[in-house]
């Protein structure tokens, strides 16, 4: 939730004490937030590269060599992530890990037109990254690789809010690092099923066949799953079920179109869905294309830090 | 005639029909109001907590405002036209949402409004200089890197104003002042501009709902909606660069909440703040992943506010390699100072947490 530029104040008179009227109850102003200027949108690149050319893979579906994009962030605010946006010349896998906290984001690398926006429509993370500054400079680094089968040019940026707490007066900047504190809480996660290879890649269900695929929340968090992406060569429909207890979702198929969006349009859940650690969720595919079909459906959802 | 010692809640003729309403008890707000939102059409009661129709609603009505004597003006060539008036009537005040437009030609037009009728109250003008239509309208259809949006279904997805332009017809003139010019300098366009929003009819309702209109409208005199473009006319040379700056005017606070740009070519932009140094990008971000348009603008997830007499430069480098003509519009709202803040804020402690 974005700061109010207009907050509700009591009034104070000229030497500090606050207003109360006849009957006992404070007088209220509205006035500028002052803590707002010291808040701006910003967007993140890596210093060094304003755009990455990632080597041609093998052919389409197969994955090329590693390029790696480095977010610094410096020591002059902290940085709340919400948004991704890219432009490239095909598609490409990417994964993001924080070394700062250790922490990767997703279980296997994601397809770019799962998670990839633009200005226009930017994919927003369910939940904001936080990143603590501190005193030093954090880091998010980005491994990317082709999957177009071409020569690839990447342009990735990040978009979120900067906080100038430093540059702040005393009493707000105090303010702002209550408000923020270590930024423990919960965290963007990206789900994909556990049957994608640890480079991305999938096998391709065969032309009006079917297949399976397994999401697991695995054994270190609960993840609250809020939206469906999916990037295929093909029409599909499918069946979502839970394993522990059979239930399923739909009470019959769905075709893809009905069900999943991508990074412009995400489908969102009416209600969130939370998927308890390691527990699964078989997603079953029928394809409707007649030829091979290259499938990445990803959970876009938000995970639990628990802190001891 | 409803009972006006409980407007603007219920009229009580239909409480009957309300308490046999079934299940209508629950999730339903107590406001009449709320800024920024359509207005409620059921409401609770606070006094009996029966659901009834909201009577403030019976007097609010959505409004399309056009320009006067023809919604069609045909420009020539690279024409300027005079100021168009687009006038509402004297029935009740006009709140401003959103804006569309057709344009003829692919180039399109710019546009300069102003509100005569609120010269010398200080809320004159709602743009620093002419912006491109497609900045701050929905018409023109737009691409994303997936998508071919076609302008037919350019009202689906309007472009909401980053705050609501209230038109006083009482102590205004209830007239909006435009100035259109055809940015194709070869063949006449013909275009189109509308404005749409809600009406409210104050002056036919009960004098408690007018007076309750009143007050809702007297609440938001510190704020309006404004649009930033560059100071000058931006027109890079092939693979040059160019810095042009951005002024917000020392008059009042700017919150900077969307990104819109209409462009020849592709470029890139990295923004600074022109006295601070701080940069929003720490290396220049292609202009697709900066500003969107008129249909999918670029939406600040926190918006920014900038002091008075803050100043943007935007460091732009084109990558089309052909001159490239960009305009570039921020979508902000003003908050005008008060001097009492000063008073209110400090000294003390800082009271804006989320």
């Amino acid at each position: 939730m974005s700061f109010p530029s207009f907050v509700r104040v009591q009034k104070r008179d000229r030497i500090g004490n606050p207003v109360f009227d006849a009957n006992g109850r404070p007088v209220e102003g509205l006035a500028i937030n002052p803590i707002k200027p010291h808040v701006r949108s910003y967007w993140l690149a890596d210093p060094n590269q304003t755009l990455v050319v990632l080597p041609a893979s093998a052919g389409a579906n197969q994955v090329g060599a590693v390029r790696e994009l480095n977010f610094l962030i410096d020591s002059q605010g902290h940085f709340d992530w919400t948004s991704i946006v890219g432009l490239s010349t095909g598609a490409f896998m990417l994964e993001f890990f924080d070394p700062g906290s250790q922490r990767r984001l997703q279980n296997r690398p994601i397809n770019s037109d799962c998670i990839v926006g633009s200005a226009q429509r930017q994919f927003r993370l369910p939940e904001p990254y936080f990143f603590n500054i501190g005193d030093a400079q954090r880091q998010l680094k980005c491994y990317l690789r082709d999957l177009s089968g071409a020569e690839n040019t990447v342009r990735l940026n990040l978009i979120g809010r900067r906080i100038y707490h430093k540059e702040a007066p005393p009493d707000v900047a105090l303010d702002l690092e209550k408000t923020f504190g270590f930024g423990s809480r919960t965290y963007s996660y990206f789900l994909v099923p556990n049957e994608t290879k640890s480079d991305g890649t999938v096998t391709a269900v065969t032309g009006n066949g079917t297949s399976s695929f397994t999401f697991e929340s695995d054994a270190s968090a609960d993840t609250e799953v809020q939206k469906l992406m999916v990037s295929s060569t093909g029409a599909f429909t499918f069946t979502l079920r839970e394993r522990a207890t059979n239930r399923l979702l739909m009470p019959n198929a769905v075709h893809k179109d009905n069900g999943f969006g991508y990074a412009e349009f995400p489908f969102i859940f009416p209600d969130t869905y939370l998927l308890e650690r390691q527990k699964q969720v078989i997603m079953d595919v029928t394809d409707l294309s007649g030829s091979s079909n290259f499938i990445y459906p990803v959970m876009a959802g938000r995970r639990l830090q628990l802190i001891p | 005639m409803a009972d006006q010692r409980r407007l603007p809640y219920a009229d009580p003729a239909n409480w009957a029909r309300a308490r046999n309403t079934p299940g209508a008890r629950r999730d339903f707000t107590t406001h009449d109001y709320i800024p920024g939102q359509g207005i409620p059409t059921w409401i609770k009661d606070p006094k009996t907590g029966l659901i009834v129709v909201n009577e403030l609603k019976r007097y609010v009505k959505p409004f399309w405002l056009t320009t006067e004597d023809s919604e069609v003006i045909t420009l020539q060539p690279g024409e300027v036209t005079d100021f168009i008036p687009m006038t509402v009537d004297g029935k009740g005040h006009f709140e401003i949402f959103d804006a569309f437009f057709k344009s003829q030609r692919e180039e399109g037009f710019t546009v300069e409004l102003f509100d005569p009728g609120n010269v010398g109250r200080d809320r004159p003008v709602l743009m620093n200089r002419e912006v491109h239509v497609a900045t701050i309208a929905s018409g023109g259809g737009t691409i994303s890197p997936t998508f071919n949006f076609d302008a037919q279904g350019s009202p689906g997805r309007p472009f909401r104003w980053p705050q609501s332009f209230f038109m006083n017809v009482v102590s205004g003139t209830g007239t909006l002042m435009a100035r259109f010019r055809n940015l194709n300098t070869t063949q006449t366009n013909q275009i189109r501009f509308v404005l749409v929003g809600r009406r409210w009819y104050h002056l036919q309702a009960p004098w408690p709902i007018a007076n309750r209109m009143e007050e809702i409208f007297e609440e938001q005199t510190r704020t309006l909606p404004y649009f930033f473009t560059t100071d000058q006319h931006v027109e890079i040379e092939g693979d040059g660069s160019l810095a042009p700056i951005m002024r917000f005017g020392d008059d009042a606070y700017v919150e900077w909440c969307k990104g819109m740009a209409v462009s020849t070519g592709a470029f890139q932009v990295r923004i600074v703040e022109t006295s601070t140094q701080k940069r929003l990008m720490e290396s220049p971000v292609h202009s697709d992943l900066a500003f969107g348009s008129g249909e999918f603008p670029m939406l600040n997830w926190e918006e920014s506010l900038f002091e008075p007499n803050y100043q943007l430069t935007f460091e732009l480098d084109d990558l089309s390699g052909d001159d490239n003509v960009v305009w570039l519009t921020l979508g902000c709202r003003k908050i005008k100072v008060d001097p009492k803040e000063l008073e209110l804020i400090r000294p003390g402690t800082s009271p804006g947490r989320p």
